[in-house]
């Protein structure tokens, strides 16, 4: 009895596990360079000359970045890629990796669901409307369709922890 | 261990395992859910975005409403919106219908321009032309039947069908302005003319529109659109693309008379 409540009191006393390296390594790696490429494409929104690509009959940056879709309800996509990365990083600090509070677990899981779906939005605007593709804009959407399969990946291996 | 006590000790862990199974179900339902609802939402999101835009293509040309100062045509295909007898100051507007900047100016600044005109306060003359006859196609094309199915309009319905232009007007590099639906956005603003679709089609208006194009790119020394004189000084945008500034503008240079 007495060596069971010392077992349980230092279960207690632990704190929880981080997540494994094949999910943290990438999530950090992918947030940064999400981050990067908006903080970029946040730059070429207001300084169009700032704006390096190749220009072809479908690829096309400049014919993207300044189109009709480049904005949302008069916020600039850039600004909102540059949201998302900066939210996401919080949430994927040591602190919010270890914490148990359900808001932060199923943040994460709203957070890559919402990017998901703005990179649906904007690759059927790409390839639908403008028949242009950003190739920039296209670094963002492959890295946030990354992070929410190794969200969902880590979801399904958490299965079983409960919270 | 008695075994009562060992037969609690089994029945407390059958508890714990039978807990940890509903966790574990708990757990993949929601996944399942916020899976289901992320391929719902994204098949609701393309559906949403290609109907938006179809309708855009296919959508029907309204007829301006509210009053407008008298329009006519000039020989040189420019269009004269001003009441009888107002001659100054003169506000020159080129254009061309693919230009993105131009539908922006619009938006912000085409209903100023026609309560100025309307008010007596400005003459307007409009000179489309094909400023993008050096891009490749769809650019190119689309700038010249517009500008040529322009011309084809009877001036009373320009500013109904310049709108619609700017409407429908496509994205910088994709199709559009098809022969159709400049046919079409014609009848819907009310041209009745029998020879404007032959007009429209077999691009009758392709010598006006190199003229006028000469005059905006040599004679006038336009290098992009728009551009906008008011008395033969070239506006800065900054003048033109706010409301205000225009009609500040406008009203200084009719009470120096110049």
């Amino acid at each position: 009895m007495t060596q069971e409540m010392t077992a349980k009191g230092r279960d207690e006393a632990a704190p929880p596990a981080l997540p494994p390296a094949w999910f943290q390594i990438p999530a950090w790696l992918l947030t940064l360079a999400g981050l990067g490429i908006s903080v970029y494409l946040t730059i070429t929104h207001y300084d169009e000359g700032a704006l390096v690509c190749s220009a072809t009959s479908t690829i096309d940056c400049h014919a993207v970045t300044t189109s009709d879709y480049s904005s949302l309800l008069g916020i600039p996509m850039p600004l909102l890629g540059l949201a998302f990365f900066v939210g996401f990083g919080a949430l994927l600090t040591p602190w919010a990796l270890r914490s148990t509070w359900p808001p932060l677990r199923w943040g994460r899981v709203a957070g890559v669901s919402v990017g998901v779906l703005m990179v649906v939005y904007l690759v059927t605007v790409e390839l639908a409307v403008l028949h242009k593709i950003c190739l920039w804009c296209t670094g963002v959407h492959a890295v946030t369709v990354v992070l929410f399969l190794l969200v969902l990946i880590d979801e399904f291996r958490r299965i079983g922890q409960v919270d | 261990m008695s075994k009562a006590a060992r037969e609690r000790s089994a029945r407390e862990r059958l508890a714990a395992e039978r807990k940890r199974q509903a966790a574990r179900e708990k757990q993949r339902r929601l996944l399942a859910i916020v899976l289901g609802t992320v391929v719902a939402v994204a098949v609701i999101v393309v559906g949403t975005v290609l109907v938006i835009d179809q309708k855009n293509k296919n959508g029907r040309a309204e007829v301006h409403q509210g009053a407008l100062a008298p329009l006519s045509r000039q020989d040189d295909g420019s269009i004269v919106m001003a009441q009888s007898g107002v001659a100054k100051p003169e506000l020159e507007i080129f254009e061309d219908f693919q230009c993105p900047i131009c539908k922006q100016f619009e938006e912000a600044t085409g209903k100023t321009v026609q309560e100025l005109a309307q008010q007596g306060k400005v003459k307007v003359v409009y000179r489309p032309f094909h400023l993008f006859g050096q891009q490749k196609d769809p650019v190119k094309i689309n700038s010249l039947r517009s500008a040529e199915a322009a011309l084809c309009v009877p001036a009373d319905k320009w500013i109904s069908y310049h709108d619609a232009l700017f409407k429908f007007q496509p994205a910088e590099g994709s199709e559009g302005f098809s022969p159709d639906d400049l046919v079409k956005w014609g009848k819907d603003v009310g041209v009745t003319d029998p020879n404007f679709e032959k007009c429209v089609r077999d691009g009758q208006k392709k010598s006006t529109v190199d003229s006028m194009t000469k005059y905006a790119l040599q004679d006038r020394g336009v290098d992009g659109t728009p551009t906008v004189f008011l008395n033969g000084q070239k506006l800065d945008s900054s003048q033109f693309m706010n409301p205000a500034a225009l009609r500040a503008t406008i009203d200084a240079a009719g009470k120096t008379g110049k």
